[in-house]
Protein backbone atom coordinates (compact mmCIF):
# COMPACT_ATOMS: atom_id res chain seq x y z
CA UNK A 1 0.00 0.00 0.00
CA UNK A 2 1.58 3.36 -0.78
CA UNK A 3 1.41 6.40 1.29
CA UNK A 4 -1.53 7.95 -0.34
CA UNK A 5 -3.21 4.76 0.17
CA UNK A 6 -2.29 4.59 4.13
CA UNK A 7 -3.37 8.45 4.57
CA UNK A 8 -6.86 7.54 3.09
CA UNK A 9 -7.60 4.58 4.64
CA UNK A 10 -6.26 5.28 8.02
CA UNK A 11 -8.31 8.38 8.67
CA UNK A 12 -11.02 6.44 10.51
CA UNK A 13 -8.35 6.54 13.44
CA UNK A 14 -9.44 10.17 14.10
CA UNK A 15 -12.83 9.22 15.21
CA UNK A 16 -11.74 6.14 16.95
CA UNK A 17 -9.32 8.57 18.86
CA UNK A 18 -12.72 11.19 19.85
CA UNK A 19 -14.24 8.16 20.53
CA UNK A 20 -11.81 7.33 23.04
CA UNK A 21 -11.22 10.87 24.49
CA UNK A 22 -15.26 10.98 25.14
CA UNK A 23 -15.09 7.60 26.77
CA UNK A 24 -12.29 8.39 29.01
CA UNK A 25 -13.57 11.45 30.14
CA UNK A 26 -16.53 10.41 31.06
CA UNK A 27 -14.70 7.83 33.02
CA UNK A 28 -12.12 9.82 34.68
CA UNK A 29 -14.35 13.25 35.26
CA UNK A 30 -12.16 14.91 32.60
CA UNK A 31 -9.30 14.59 34.59
CA UNK A 32 -5.92 13.14 32.29
CA UNK A 33 -2.40 12.85 33.60
CA UNK A 34 -0.13 13.08 30.80
CA UNK A 35 3.65 12.74 31.32
CA UNK A 36 5.13 15.67 29.42
CA UNK A 37 2.35 17.94 30.76
CA UNK A 38 0.73 17.11 34.18
CA UNK A 39 -2.82 17.27 35.13
CA UNK A 40 -4.63 18.44 33.01
CA UNK A 41 -8.25 18.22 32.10
CA UNK A 42 -10.08 17.33 28.66
CA UNK A 43 -13.91 17.53 27.58
CA UNK A 44 -15.91 17.43 24.77
CA UNK A 45 -17.99 20.72 25.21
CA UNK A 46 -20.91 22.05 23.60
CA UNK A 47 -20.44 20.78 19.67
CA UNK A 48 -20.37 17.55 18.20
CA UNK A 49 -20.91 15.60 15.06
CA UNK A 50 -21.73 12.20 14.44
CA UNK A 51 -21.92 10.79 11.46
CA UNK A 52 -21.98 7.15 9.85
CA UNK A 53 -19.53 6.41 8.13
CA UNK A 54 -20.58 4.67 4.91
CA UNK A 55 -23.23 7.64 4.27
CA UNK A 56 -22.04 10.62 5.11
CA UNK A 57 -25.20 12.05 4.73
CA UNK A 58 -26.61 10.74 7.58
CA UNK A 59 -25.57 12.95 10.31
CA UNK A 60 -26.52 14.36 13.71
CA UNK A 61 -25.27 17.50 14.50
CA UNK A 62 -25.59 18.41 18.21
CA UNK A 63 -25.29 21.96 20.03
CA UNK A 64 -25.74 23.59 23.26
CA UNK A 65 -25.41 21.77 26.50
CA UNK A 66 -23.04 18.88 26.80
CA UNK A 67 -24.14 16.66 24.30
CA UNK A 68 -21.33 13.92 24.90
CA UNK A 69 -23.91 13.54 27.80
CA UNK A 70 -26.89 13.42 25.81
CA UNK A 71 -29.00 9.86 25.11
CA UNK A 72 -29.07 10.90 21.15
CA UNK A 73 -26.02 10.87 21.41
CA UNK A 74 -25.28 7.48 22.68
CA UNK A 75 -28.15 6.01 20.59
CA UNK A 76 -25.85 7.52 17.32
CA UNK A 77 -23.22 5.53 18.52
CA UNK A 78 -25.81 2.00 18.73
CA UNK A 79 -26.71 2.79 15.35
CA UNK A 80 -23.37 3.11 14.04
CA UNK A 81 -22.69 6.90 14.16
CA UNK A 82 -18.88 8.05 14.76
CA UNK A 83 -17.70 11.62 15.51
CA UNK A 84 -16.55 13.36 12.80
CA UNK A 85 -16.11 16.95 14.46
CA UNK A 86 -16.21 17.79 18.11
CA UNK A 87 -15.31 20.80 20.01
CA UNK A 88 -12.87 19.92 23.02
CA UNK A 89 -12.26 22.17 26.35
CA UNK A 90 -8.83 22.13 27.96
CA UNK A 91 -7.67 23.00 30.67
CA UNK A 92 -3.88 22.95 32.10
CA UNK A 93 -2.06 24.90 34.79
CA UNK A 94 -5.40 27.34 35.14
CA UNK A 95 -5.18 27.95 31.18
CA UNK A 96 -8.18 27.38 29.43
CA UNK A 97 -8.09 26.49 25.25
CA UNK A 98 -11.01 25.59 23.37
CA UNK A 99 -11.10 24.26 19.71
CA UNK A 100 -12.45 22.04 17.18
CA UNK A 101 -11.12 18.72 15.86
CA UNK A 102 -12.30 17.24 12.52
CA UNK A 103 -11.47 13.44 12.59
CA UNK A 104 -10.77 12.85 9.42
CA UNK A 105 -7.76 15.31 9.38
CA UNK A 106 -7.35 15.98 12.75
CA UNK A 107 -7.53 19.65 12.30
CA UNK A 108 -8.27 22.46 14.39
CA UNK A 109 -10.62 25.01 13.63
CA UNK A 110 -11.72 28.12 15.91
CA UNK A 111 -9.52 27.62 18.25
CA UNK A 112 -9.26 29.85 21.29
CA UNK A 113 -6.47 30.71 23.17
CA UNK A 114 -5.96 31.52 26.63
CA UNK A 115 -5.00 35.33 27.51
CA UNK A 116 -2.22 37.00 25.89
CA UNK A 117 0.23 38.76 28.55
CA UNK A 118 1.97 40.45 25.45
CA UNK A 119 1.16 43.76 23.97
CA UNK A 120 3.41 44.55 21.01
CA UNK A 121 2.51 42.89 18.09
CA UNK A 122 5.92 40.74 17.50
CA UNK A 123 5.57 39.37 20.77
CA UNK A 124 1.79 38.73 20.80
CA UNK A 125 3.08 36.72 17.47
CA UNK A 126 5.40 34.19 19.28
CA UNK A 127 3.31 33.91 22.40
CA UNK A 128 0.25 32.93 19.86
CA UNK A 129 2.60 30.41 18.60
CA UNK A 130 3.73 29.33 21.85
CA UNK A 131 -0.02 28.18 23.26
CA UNK A 132 -0.80 26.72 19.84
CA UNK A 133 2.38 24.66 19.80
CA UNK A 134 1.67 24.08 23.55
CA UNK A 135 -2.19 22.76 22.12
CA UNK A 136 -0.67 21.05 19.76
CA UNK A 137 1.41 19.03 21.98
CA UNK A 138 -1.24 18.03 24.26
CA UNK A 139 -3.55 16.79 21.46
CA UNK A 140 -0.29 14.83 20.33
CA UNK A 141 0.43 13.38 23.28
CA UNK A 142 -3.48 12.08 24.15
CA UNK A 143 -3.47 10.72 20.57
CA UNK A 144 -0.04 9.12 21.36
CA UNK A 145 -1.35 7.35 24.31
CA UNK A 146 -4.77 5.92 22.35
CA UNK A 147 -2.54 5.09 19.64
CA UNK A 148 -0.40 2.86 21.95
CA UNK A 149 -3.22 0.97 22.96
CA UNK A 150 -4.91 1.31 19.65
CA UNK A 151 -1.75 -1.18 18.15
CA UNK A 152 -1.55 -3.04 20.94
CA UNK A 153 -3.57 -6.47 22.00
CA UNK A 154 -4.92 -4.50 24.60
CA UNK A 155 -7.46 -2.55 22.16
CA UNK A 156 -9.11 -6.28 21.18
CA UNK A 157 -8.89 -7.87 24.45
CA UNK A 158 -9.99 -5.22 26.70
CA UNK A 159 -10.37 -1.47 25.64
CA UNK A 160 -12.96 -2.34 22.44
CA UNK A 161 -15.15 -4.35 25.20
CA UNK A 162 -14.93 -1.97 27.70
CA UNK A 163 -15.83 0.58 25.44
CA UNK A 164 -18.60 -1.22 23.89
CA UNK A 165 -20.46 -1.77 27.44
CA UNK A 166 -20.26 2.08 27.65
CA UNK A 167 -21.86 2.86 23.80
CA UNK A 168 -24.76 0.07 25.60
CA UNK A 169 -25.39 1.48 28.62
CA UNK A 170 -27.28 4.69 29.27
CA UNK A 171 -25.38 4.42 33.31
CA UNK A 172 -22.86 7.03 34.14
CA UNK A 173 -19.19 5.08 33.78
CA UNK A 174 -16.64 5.79 36.40
CA UNK A 175 -13.37 4.84 36.57
CA UNK A 176 -13.74 1.22 37.32
CA UNK A 177 -14.98 0.85 33.84
CA UNK A 178 -11.89 1.85 32.45
CA UNK A 179 -9.64 -1.08 31.89
CA UNK A 180 -6.12 0.34 33.32
CA UNK A 181 -4.63 -2.25 34.47
CA UNK A 182 -4.74 -3.87 31.12
CA UNK A 183 -3.24 -0.67 29.16
CA UNK A 184 -1.14 0.78 32.63
CA UNK A 185 2.25 -0.90 31.14
CA UNK A 186 1.72 1.01 27.16
CA UNK A 187 0.79 4.86 28.77
CA UNK A 188 2.63 7.29 30.76
CA UNK A 189 0.25 8.39 32.57
CA UNK A 190 -0.76 7.93 35.95
CA UNK A 191 -4.35 9.38 36.47
CA UNK A 192 -5.61 6.23 37.22
CA UNK A 193 -3.10 4.76 39.45
CA UNK A 194 -3.81 8.09 41.52
CA UNK A 195 -7.39 8.03 41.21
CA UNK A 196 -8.01 4.72 42.35
CA UNK A 197 -5.80 4.59 45.26
CA UNK B 1 -4.86 36.84 8.36
CA UNK B 2 -4.47 34.31 10.90
CA UNK B 3 -1.10 34.25 12.61
CA UNK B 4 -0.81 37.48 14.33
CA UNK B 5 -4.78 37.85 14.85
CA UNK B 6 -7.85 36.46 14.53
CA UNK B 7 -9.40 33.10 14.21
CA UNK B 8 -6.97 30.42 14.36
CA UNK B 9 -8.56 27.90 12.01
CA UNK B 10 -5.47 26.15 9.88
CA UNK B 11 -4.11 23.20 7.98
CA UNK B 12 -1.46 21.85 9.45
CA UNK B 13 1.47 20.60 7.13
CA UNK B 14 4.70 18.82 8.05
CA UNK B 15 7.85 19.80 6.15
CA UNK B 16 10.18 16.60 4.73
CA UNK B 17 13.70 17.39 4.83
CA UNK B 18 14.82 20.61 6.08
CA UNK B 19 16.46 23.96 4.51
CA UNK B 20 20.19 24.51 3.86
CA UNK B 21 22.44 25.25 6.80
CA UNK B 22 22.91 28.93 5.09
CA UNK B 23 19.75 29.40 3.84
CA UNK B 24 19.24 32.97 4.79
CA UNK B 25 21.06 34.26 1.63
CA UNK B 26 19.08 31.95 -0.98
CA UNK B 27 15.76 32.55 1.12
CA UNK B 28 14.81 36.13 0.38
CA UNK B 29 15.91 35.67 -3.32
CA UNK B 30 13.76 32.83 -3.54
CA UNK B 31 10.77 34.58 -2.14
CA UNK B 32 11.06 37.28 -4.35
CA UNK B 33 11.28 35.28 -7.10
CA UNK B 34 7.47 34.27 -6.43
CA UNK B 35 5.94 37.75 -5.37
CA UNK B 36 2.30 39.00 -5.42
CA UNK B 37 2.54 41.47 -8.60
CA UNK B 38 -0.69 42.94 -9.19
CA UNK B 39 -3.14 42.26 -11.62
CA UNK B 40 -3.44 44.35 -14.74
CA UNK B 41 -7.04 45.49 -15.80
CA UNK B 42 -5.77 45.27 -19.92
CA UNK B 43 -3.90 41.61 -19.43
CA UNK B 44 -6.29 38.95 -20.17
CA UNK B 45 -5.03 37.05 -17.16
CA UNK B 46 -8.29 36.68 -14.27
CA UNK B 47 -6.38 35.73 -11.20
CA UNK B 48 -2.75 35.75 -9.77
CA UNK B 49 -1.16 35.10 -6.49
CA UNK B 50 2.10 35.21 -4.95
CA UNK B 51 3.64 35.72 -1.78
CA UNK B 52 3.81 38.57 0.13
CA UNK B 53 4.61 40.20 3.83
CA UNK B 54 2.70 39.10 6.24
CA UNK B 55 2.42 42.40 7.87
CA UNK B 56 1.92 44.39 4.84
CA UNK B 57 -0.22 42.92 1.72
CA UNK B 58 0.33 46.02 -0.45
CA UNK B 59 4.45 45.29 0.25
CA UNK B 60 5.96 42.67 -2.75
CA UNK B 61 9.47 43.47 -1.36
CA UNK B 62 11.22 41.54 0.90
CA UNK B 63 14.11 41.23 3.15
CA UNK B 64 15.07 39.17 6.23
CA UNK B 65 13.18 41.28 8.57
CA UNK B 66 9.96 40.49 6.77
CA UNK B 67 10.29 36.45 6.27
CA UNK B 68 12.26 35.72 9.02
CA UNK B 69 10.95 35.38 12.83
CA UNK B 70 13.75 33.93 15.14
CA UNK B 71 12.44 30.31 14.06
CA UNK B 72 9.65 30.71 12.01
CA UNK B 73 9.38 31.85 8.35
CA UNK B 74 6.41 34.19 8.04
CA UNK B 75 4.77 35.05 4.22
CA UNK B 76 1.20 35.65 3.43
CA UNK B 77 -0.55 34.12 0.20
CA UNK B 78 -2.22 36.48 -1.54
CA UNK B 79 -4.61 35.76 -4.53
CA UNK B 80 -6.18 38.45 -6.03
CA UNK B 81 -9.05 37.67 -8.55
CA UNK B 82 -10.99 39.81 -11.12
CA UNK B 83 -14.88 39.86 -10.08
CA UNK B 84 -17.51 41.43 -11.98
CA UNK B 85 -20.65 40.74 -10.81
CA UNK B 86 -22.72 38.37 -13.21
CA UNK B 87 -25.87 40.69 -12.96
CA UNK B 88 -23.96 43.90 -13.47
CA UNK B 89 -22.10 42.27 -16.26
CA UNK B 90 -25.49 40.70 -17.98
CA UNK B 91 -27.54 44.39 -17.50
CA UNK B 92 -24.42 46.06 -19.22
CA UNK B 93 -24.25 43.12 -21.99
CA UNK B 94 -28.05 43.61 -22.70
CA UNK B 95 -27.90 47.25 -23.05
CA UNK B 96 -25.18 47.33 -25.49
CA UNK B 97 -26.72 44.60 -27.52
CA UNK B 98 -29.41 46.56 -27.97
CA UNK B 99 -27.63 49.87 -28.96
CA UNK B 100 -25.91 47.75 -31.90
CA UNK B 101 -28.59 46.30 -33.00
CA UNK B 102 -30.15 50.11 -33.64
CA UNK B 103 -26.75 51.39 -34.74
CA UNK B 104 -26.13 48.78 -36.91
CA UNK B 105 -29.79 48.43 -38.28
CA UNK B 106 -29.89 44.99 -36.82
CA UNK B 107 -32.78 42.62 -36.02
CA UNK B 108 -30.29 40.47 -33.78
CA UNK B 109 -27.51 39.88 -33.02
CA UNK B 110 -24.99 37.02 -33.92
CA UNK B 111 -23.19 34.77 -31.48
CA UNK B 112 -19.82 35.64 -32.87
CA UNK B 113 -21.27 39.55 -32.64
CA UNK B 114 -22.53 38.47 -28.83
CA UNK B 115 -19.53 37.42 -27.39
CA UNK B 116 -16.90 39.80 -28.97
CA UNK B 117 -19.80 42.49 -27.05
CA UNK B 118 -19.63 40.51 -24.12
CA UNK B 119 -15.78 40.76 -24.14
CA UNK B 120 -15.70 43.96 -24.43
CA UNK B 121 -17.88 45.21 -21.82
CA UNK B 122 -16.26 42.90 -19.46
CA UNK B 123 -13.03 44.54 -19.96
CA UNK B 124 -14.80 47.67 -19.76
CA UNK B 125 -16.39 46.72 -16.06
CA UNK B 126 -13.03 45.23 -15.36
CA UNK B 127 -11.05 48.61 -15.42
CA UNK B 128 -13.84 50.23 -13.30
CA UNK B 129 -13.47 48.03 -10.73
CA UNK B 130 -10.85 46.63 -8.52
CA UNK B 131 -9.48 42.75 -8.32
CA UNK B 132 -10.69 40.95 -5.17
CA UNK B 133 -8.16 40.22 -2.74
CA UNK B 134 -7.73 37.08 -0.43
CA UNK B 135 -4.47 36.83 2.16
CA UNK B 136 -3.97 34.35 3.70
CA UNK B 137 -1.03 33.38 6.37
CA UNK B 138 1.25 30.55 6.88
CA UNK B 139 3.65 30.30 9.23
CA UNK B 140 6.90 27.27 9.44
CA UNK B 141 8.36 26.50 12.53
CA UNK B 142 12.07 25.92 11.15
CA UNK B 143 12.52 24.09 14.62
CA UNK B 144 9.91 21.58 14.43
CA UNK B 145 9.25 21.13 10.90
CA UNK B 146 5.66 22.43 10.93
CA UNK B 147 3.52 24.79 9.07
CA UNK B 148 0.47 26.30 9.64
CA UNK B 149 -1.38 27.41 6.82
CA UNK B 150 -4.84 29.78 7.90
CA UNK B 151 -7.13 28.14 5.50
CA UNK B 152 -8.64 24.54 5.34
CA UNK B 153 -10.18 25.49 2.24
CA UNK B 154 -9.11 22.47 0.25
CA UNK B 155 -8.24 24.34 -3.34
CA UNK B 156 -6.50 27.15 -1.71
CA UNK B 157 -4.33 24.36 0.07
CA UNK B 158 -3.62 22.70 -2.59
CA UNK B 159 -2.31 26.15 -4.61
CA UNK B 160 -0.29 27.05 -1.05
CA UNK B 161 1.19 24.08 -1.24
CA UNK B 162 2.49 24.00 -5.25
CA UNK B 163 3.73 27.58 -4.00
CA UNK B 164 5.67 26.63 -0.97
CA UNK B 165 7.43 23.30 -2.43
CA UNK B 166 8.34 25.93 -5.95
CA UNK B 167 9.64 27.94 -3.34
CA UNK B 168 11.80 26.39 -1.06
CA UNK B 169 12.30 22.80 -3.15
CA UNK B 170 11.10 20.82 0.02
CA UNK B 171 7.54 18.87 0.18
CA UNK B 172 4.78 19.10 2.08
CA UNK B 173 2.86 16.70 3.79
CA UNK B 174 -0.95 17.60 4.99
CA UNK B 175 -1.24 16.27 8.74
CA UNK B 176 -4.01 13.46 9.19
CA UNK B 177 -3.78 10.64 11.84
CA UNK B 178 -1.43 8.35 9.69
CA UNK B 179 0.99 11.38 9.51
CA UNK B 180 0.50 12.38 12.94
CA UNK B 181 1.42 8.26 13.82
CA UNK B 182 4.45 8.58 11.76
CA UNK B 183 5.69 11.69 14.19
CA UNK B 184 5.33 9.85 17.34
CA UNK B 185 8.06 7.45 16.69
CA UNK B 186 6.65 3.86 16.34
CA UNK B 187 7.86 0.65 16.84
CA UNK B 188 8.55 -1.61 13.87
CA UNK B 189 5.95 -4.05 15.77
CA UNK B 190 3.13 -0.92 15.74
CA UNK B 191 4.05 0.57 12.39
CA UNK B 192 3.13 -2.98 11.01
CA UNK B 193 0.04 -3.01 12.84
CA UNK B 194 -0.67 0.46 12.12
CA UNK B 195 -0.51 -0.66 8.27
CA UNK B 196 -2.67 -4.00 9.18
CA UNK B 197 -5.72 -2.39 11.01
CA UNK B 198 -9.24 -2.22 10.24
CA UNK B 199 -12.19 -0.18 11.86
CA UNK B 200 -13.46 -1.50 15.00
CA UNK B 201 -17.39 -1.49 15.85
CA UNK B 202 -18.40 -0.46 18.44
CA UNK B 203 -22.25 -1.43 18.01
CA UNK B 204 -21.40 -5.19 19.16
CA UNK B 205 -24.01 -5.52 22.58
CA UNK B 206 -23.17 -7.44 25.62
CA UNK B 207 -25.97 -6.77 27.12
CA UNK B 208 -28.61 -7.18 24.45
CA UNK B 209 -29.34 -3.69 24.13
CA UNK B 210 -31.13 -2.39 20.22
CA UNK B 211 -28.61 -1.06 17.99
CA UNK B 212 -31.59 -0.11 15.83
CA UNK B 213 -33.61 2.93 18.07
CA UNK B 214 -35.48 5.97 16.52
CA UNK B 215 -32.82 8.46 16.58
CA UNK B 216 -34.53 12.15 16.19
CA UNK B 217 -32.68 13.97 13.42
CA UNK B 218 -30.47 17.19 15.02
CA UNK B 219 -32.27 17.02 18.06
CA UNK B 220 -32.24 20.39 19.64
Amino acid sequence: MDLVDLIETRRFLGSEFLLWLWFKSECYDNMYTLKEHGGIEVWIDDKLTLEASLAETERNDFKGGAPAHSPEAKTALRQGKRPAKAKLGIIKEGREWELSLKAESLDVSGAKLPALLAREEDEQFYERMYLLEELENIIRALYAEFLAIRLDDAWHNTMLPAMNRWVHTDEMVAAGDYPRDAVAHLVDSKEEAQDAS
Amino acid sequence: MGALQGTLTYKLFYVEGELEKDFKEALVESVNKRAFEPLDAEAEEEERYGWVPIENPLRVEFDLYNVLFDQFINLGLRQDKWGVPSGLLKAHVAQAESEYMVDNNKERVSKFEREDIKAMIYKKLKEKSWPRMKVVDMSWDLESGRVRFWSQSAKTCELFQGLFEDTFGLKLIPASPYIHALQLELTPEQLGRLADISPSDFTESSGGVSAREELPINPA
